[in-house]
């Protein structure tokens, strides 16, 4: 098996009897964007400690920059931004930062890091007195303030508005102007869209899709729609626009690329039909319609 | 890449220590109670209910709640700081970066020896003012020494408990530590009013062991041979040491 | 970066500087510190105390004292720190105050001495300086009747007839420097012999003038019936226990509450009965050949059943409360300064006393009794008279003899012992004097020098001079012997030593031969042993015309340390003239 540099090859983590991570094979590459996609407990954030070398891979194995993820001089390449709860609320932005710079050896002036996150009016304000937003900014400007080549980002925006969103977008293609990489873990298509070359999709542990973002979009685009009819599953699927068909009996549920041609389609040749739904696929949706789980997926703590 | 120079971990340590300070002094809530609780002991039963028979009392409570005092920023900057900074994640994100554990937990201990500093030389101010404490200049700097020093093994311990149990339960896990603890040492009272069976079960508390060499340095009697609290604080500086790194450089700490 | 050190390096100097600024107690290099002692504090046993001595005094006594910087440390552990002793009862003359410190005596009661001792005695117990020498408080002259007990010593002693005297005799004694009076009652009747002795009147008058003026009076008794009396007549304590019969409780009852002491001295009752129970070793190098031969000497009685009946006696007495305050009656026959205070610590624990009590009968009660002051207690205050023993008088009580540190007025005082040191050298035999060349020459030693009863208070006078022709040389002397001391002489004295009374050794020498005349009648020549306050006399007789006199030293017990020889006219009174020529030593066979 080829050796990656960045990522995960083959890796496998439990906790318990909850297999979080199974085998899951993952190359980071230079200059790239990679997002990694997936619901709540698919195993992202454990795929991102076995990369920070928080956690130790039960099987497979983790790298960065070919070495191993917990030694100093891959953290020293690694800029990490990740969901917690509080930061030590009296120090100001600026000390915060002043303190991470110095943990790296070849660190970017702190102005520019703070502006960067776009917190350059606040740098004098203590880190207890931010909004949710404000402080997901900080973790930025903590994550970016060393100068990394790899940056890791944790669901980054979550709890964040749509202008804060961009804004935060905006900040995040800056520091991609110097040809640096990024992981990028969401649960939005939009952000994942929005930022990544790629896109890996996870679930349950495992990496189910992985492609440009055109590639997984096109898998997840379409609507739902449900209904009662007595048509055919095979007439479902011939009717224009429909990838998938499923349900039981006179129940089903379809799953379309252009859901108004197929609709219409629908209703002329089948006049007693009823209970007409149209729902968007959300990714929820979408893994579910690609991996055929039943709905409500075990929480998976990880 | 070209030649990189790691930042060092003394200079880590220090910026770390410097800021953790700062962060106690904007906290007064939390500092100026582990501060004041000390002194006012010591005030009160020291130096304005003076009941000293036989020993000079001022001297003798600047050793036991000195001793009683640098316990406490030792116990629960680790305990419950460290507790709260796993809980937050905080911890993580630190795990995460390229500063080595230890100057995580030389940046603490710092935190402590600086405030065992304080806690010290408010008391020892003190008791030179009003107990009309005298000390061999060699025996200011040896107490001092002893107060800000011995605070290591209960930072190895407060290491432990803040690695080990949850971040809201760390406070009263540490209070349940210290309070019992200092006051079976003699801290508080002095040991001879107990019961023999009590003084030696003082014998096992970490703290009874720091207060004997608080003792010795301002020349009042002792009951353990210096060796022997000196083994006994070493020892447990290790295995709690220890015991931390473990826990520190455990999965998901 | 920059910033990080300047806060470390503030801090650093911030802490060091404030703890520059931290009070230091006073510098005293002088002072001493003992530490993890076991304290016998004149009362009682204090475990793991440390000691503070300052300026002579004990200035804290506590678990931890504060000591000044640069006091000298002194591990205690393992010893017992106990007050100095005060022996309650000594005569104490010639070296009896350095003989006694280094057994740890550090203060006498004295019951009877030559005035000449009580001059110094003040002074030098109000100082302190440091001294090889113990504090001496002092009865100064006795108080008996013409020809009664203490008019056997060769000292003058005034006496009175009537009772009216009483007030104006004690008004004497005080005048004369002493601290108490001391009255002795003593018929002899337990010596089976008869002797003059104060009558119930002059006892009852003696002891009003002293409580008149505010001081003690202490009586020396034999008998039961002696000590009802001076009980009777209001006396403050017996300086002995009787030993004709034990105690009755007619007399405890007559003491009742009154503050009222005994001085049992039981070292020198045990002597009566030939018993050598002494814990000091004849070997111990602390004894001077004086104190060795003391304790040598016997009583001529024995009583065996006589320390039976005192030890039964001290019983009772302690048991009925009554304080008993250990004196050693040192040196007469059996006892020396300071050594025997260890045997009768040991005799008081015989008669029921526990350490506690033996020790404070050594110590606090002597100095609350009589009183001494600041002494007999370790307290803070008290004079610094002190001794570190080694081990627990509690679990063997003559640790007290073996003294690690002895502090006398605070000092360190470390005595040189009597045979270290000064080994008294040999003397040679051969001529001493033939005097032939100009005046009066000796050929070694210190030489010729007057002597007359003047330095016991006599009034005898002397002249002498070279005298003789051409190869008939000899020294003349014209005494004149006049009553005024007891036993009163008039002479010359030759000093074999480098100095007046430095003791030679003698042993080689086998006798004293000269040639004498003058005018007839019997003179003596007086031997002078070092630390011996009585001479040993031999008598002579001279003729008109010149005598070759050979004496022997065979009567000297202790020919080691001879300081002096002298030849002298008395005890009869008048003026007499002899002469002296080819004064030389004569080996011993």
């Amino acid at each position: 098996m080829s050796q990656i540099a960045t990522g995960l090859t083959n890796a496998a983590k439990s906790f318990g009897k909850v297999r979080a991570v199974d085998d899951v094979t993952l190359e980071l590459r230079p200059g790239q964007v990679l997002g990694l996609l997936g619901p709540n407990g698919a195993g992202k954030t454990t795929s991102i400690k076995l990369l920070l070398g928080l956690l130790q891979p039960d099987r497979g194995r983790a790298r960065l920059f070919g070495v191993d993820p917990r030694s100093r001089e891959a953290r020293m390449r690694i800029g990490v931004m990740m969901q917690i709860g509080e930061v030590p609320a009296v120090l100001t932005i600026d000390e915060l930062v002043e303190q991470f710079r110095g943990y790296y050896p070849n660190p970017r002036p702190a102005g520019e890091a703070i502006e960067l996150a776009g917190l350059g009016a606040l740098r004098d304000r203590r880190a207890g007195k931010l909004s949710g937003g404000e402080k997901q900014r900080l973790m930025f400007a903590l994550a970016i303030c060393g100068n990394p080549e790899l940056l890791f980002l944790d669901e980054p925006t979550v709890g964040m508005d749509v202008a804060s969103r961009r804004t935060f977008w905006e900040g995040i293609r800056a520091f991609l102007d110097g040809g640096r990489s990024i992981l990028l873990t969401t649960h939005y298509l939009e952000e994942a869209d929005a930022l990544a070359d790629r896109i890996a999709v996870i679930d349950r542990g495992r990496v189910i899709a992985d492609g440009t973002p055109e590639t997984i979009k096109s898998r997840f685009s379409g609507k739902r729609i449900r209904c009662r009819t007595s048509l055919s599953p095979t007439t479902l699927l011939g009717l224009p626009g429909v990838r998938e068909t499923g349900g039981s009996g006179a129940s089903v549920e379809l799953i379309s690329e252009t859901p108004e041609r197929t609709v219409r389609a629908l209703l002329d040749a089948d006049a007693g039909l009823s209970d007409l739904e149209v729902i968007g696929m959300g990714l929820e949706e979408a893994f579910l319609s690609m991996t055929e789980s039943p709905a409500g997926t075990e929480e998976m703590s990880a | 890449m070209s030649e990189i120079r790691m930042p060092s971990m003394t200079r880590i340590s220090l910026t770390d220590t410097r800021l953790e300070i700062l962060s106690l002094i904007r906290q007064p809530g939390y500092s100026l109670p582990s501060l004041l609780f000390p002194v006012m002991f010591y005030v009160f039963f020291g130096l304005v209910f003076n009941m000293g028979r036989g020993v000079h009392m001022p001297t003798y409570l600047l050793a036991s709640y000195g001793t009683f005092g640098v316990i406490a920023p030792a116990l629960f900057s680790f305990g419950v700081g460290v507790a709260v900074e796993r809980a937050q994640g905080w911890l993580r994100l630190r795990q995460a970066s390229p500063a080595p554990p230890l100057a995580y937990v030389i940046s603490k201990t710092g935190v402590s020896l600086a405030f065992a500093a304080a806690v010290a030389l408010l008391l020892m101010t003190l008791g030179a003012l009003f107990g009309d404490v005298r000390l061999e200049r060699l025996r200011w700097f040896w107490t001092f020494g002893v107060l800000v020093f011995g605070t290591i093994p209960f930072c190895a311990l407060g290491l432990w408990i803040g690695m080990n149990v949850k971040g809201n339960a760390a406070p009263a896990v540490v209070n349940l530590l210290y309070l019992p603890m200092s006051l079976l040492s003699g801290l508080w009272i002095p040991i001879q009013f107990f019961p023999e069976l009590m003084q030696k079960l003082a014998w096992a508390l970490p703290p009874f062991h720091l207060a004997q060499l608080a003792f010795g340095a301002v020349g009042m009697p002792v009951q353990a041979p210096a060796w022997v609290s000196v083994s006994y604080l070493s020892v447990m500086t290790l295995v709690f040491g220890v015991a931390s790194m473990r826990s520190f450089y455990r999965e998901d700490a | 970066m920059k910033k990080d050190l300047g806060w470390l390096g503030g801090g650093i100097l911030f802490c060091i500087a404030a703890l520059m600024l931290m009070p230091t107690p006073q510098s005293d290099p002088d002072a001493t510190v003992i530490e993890n002692v076991l304290l016998f504090d004149g009362t009682r046993f204090l475990e793991d105390r440390q000691v503070l001595i300052q300026g002579g005094l004990v200035t804290q006594v506590a678990g931890a004292v504060r000591a000044p910087a640069g006091a000298r440390r002194v591990d205690g552990s393992g010893k017992t720190l106990i007050p100095g002793l005060i022996d309650a009862h000594t005569h104490s003359w010639g070296d009896a105050l350095s003989d006694a410190l280094r057994f740890g005596v550090t203060t006498q009661i004295d019951m009877f001495t030559a005035l000449q001792y009580l001059d110094q005695a003040r002074p030098a117990r109000e100082s302190l300086e440091a001294t090889e020498r113990s504090d001496l408080f002092s009865a100064g002259t006795l108080v008996t009747a013409a020809g009664g007990h203490g008019t056997q010593f060769g000292i003058a002693i005034p006496t009175f007839e009537n009772a009216e005297e009483a007030d104006a005799f004690v008004e004497a004694r005080l005048a004369e420097g002493s601290d108490f009076i001391k009255l002795v009652i003593e018929d002899g009747s337990a010596y089976g012999r008869g002797l003059p002795t104060l009558d119930a009147a002059r006892v009852h008058a003696v002891i009003k003038a002293a409580h008149a003026r505010d001081v003690l009076a202490v009586v020396h008794v034999s008998t039961l019936a002696g000590a009802h009396l001076a009980v009777e007549a209001g006396a403050d304590g017996l300086v002995h226990i009787f030993h004709d019969k034990v105690v009755d409780d007619a007399l405890i009852k007559a003491i009742g509450d009154r503050d009222f002491f005994v001085i049992p001295t039981l070292a020198i009752i045990a002597g009566f009965g030939g018993t050598d129970a002494h814990p000091i070793s004849r070997d111990d190098e602390r004894l001077s050949p004086a104190q060795i031969a003391s304790l040598e000497r016997r009583f001529p009685m024995e009583n065996k059943g006589a320390l039976t009946r005192a030890l039964e006696s001290v019983r009772k007495l302690h048991e009925a409360g009554i304080p008993i305050l250990a004196g050693t009656d040192a040196p007469n026959p059996g006892t020396a300064y300071g050594a025997s205070m260890h045997a009768e610590l040991e005799l008081l624990t015989r008669a029921g006393l526990d350490t506690a009590e033996v020790l404070a009968a050594a110590t606090a009660l002597p100095a609350e009794h009589f009183p001494l002051g600041k002494r007999g207690r370790i307290a803070e205050g008290m004079r610094a008279d002190l001794l570190l023993i080694d081990g627990d008088p509690r679990k063997d009580l003559t640790a007290t003899a073996s003294i690690v540190e002895l502090y006398k007025n605070g000092h360190r005082i470390e005595p040189s012992n009597p045979g270290s040191g000064e080994a008294a050298t040999a003397l040679a035999a051969g001529s001493i004097s033939d005097f032939e060349q100009e005046g009066v020459e000796a050929s070694r030693g210190f030489g010729w020098q007057p002597t007359t009863d003047e330095i016991a208070g006599g009034t005898s006078t002397v002249a002498f001079e070279k005298a003789g022709e051409g190869g008939n040389g000899f020294v003349r002397i014209d005494a004149e012997v006049k009553a005024g001391f007891a036993f009163p002489w008039s002479g010359v004295i030759y000093f074999p030593g480098a100095a007046p009374m430095a003791p030679v050794d003698a042993s080689g020498i086998g006798a004293v031969r000269f040639r004498a005349r003058g005018d007839a009648g019997r003179y003596r020549l007086m031997f002078f042993i070092d630390g011996q306050m009585m001479p040993i006399t031999e008598t002579f007789d001279i003729e008109e015309t010149w005598r070759e006199i050979s004496i022997s030293l065979d009567a000297l017990s202790s020919r080691e340390r001879l300081t002096g020889m002298a030849w002298v006219a008395g005890p009869g009174v008048g003026e007499v003239r002899f002469d002296l020529d080819d004064v030389a030593l004569e080996p011993a066979r």
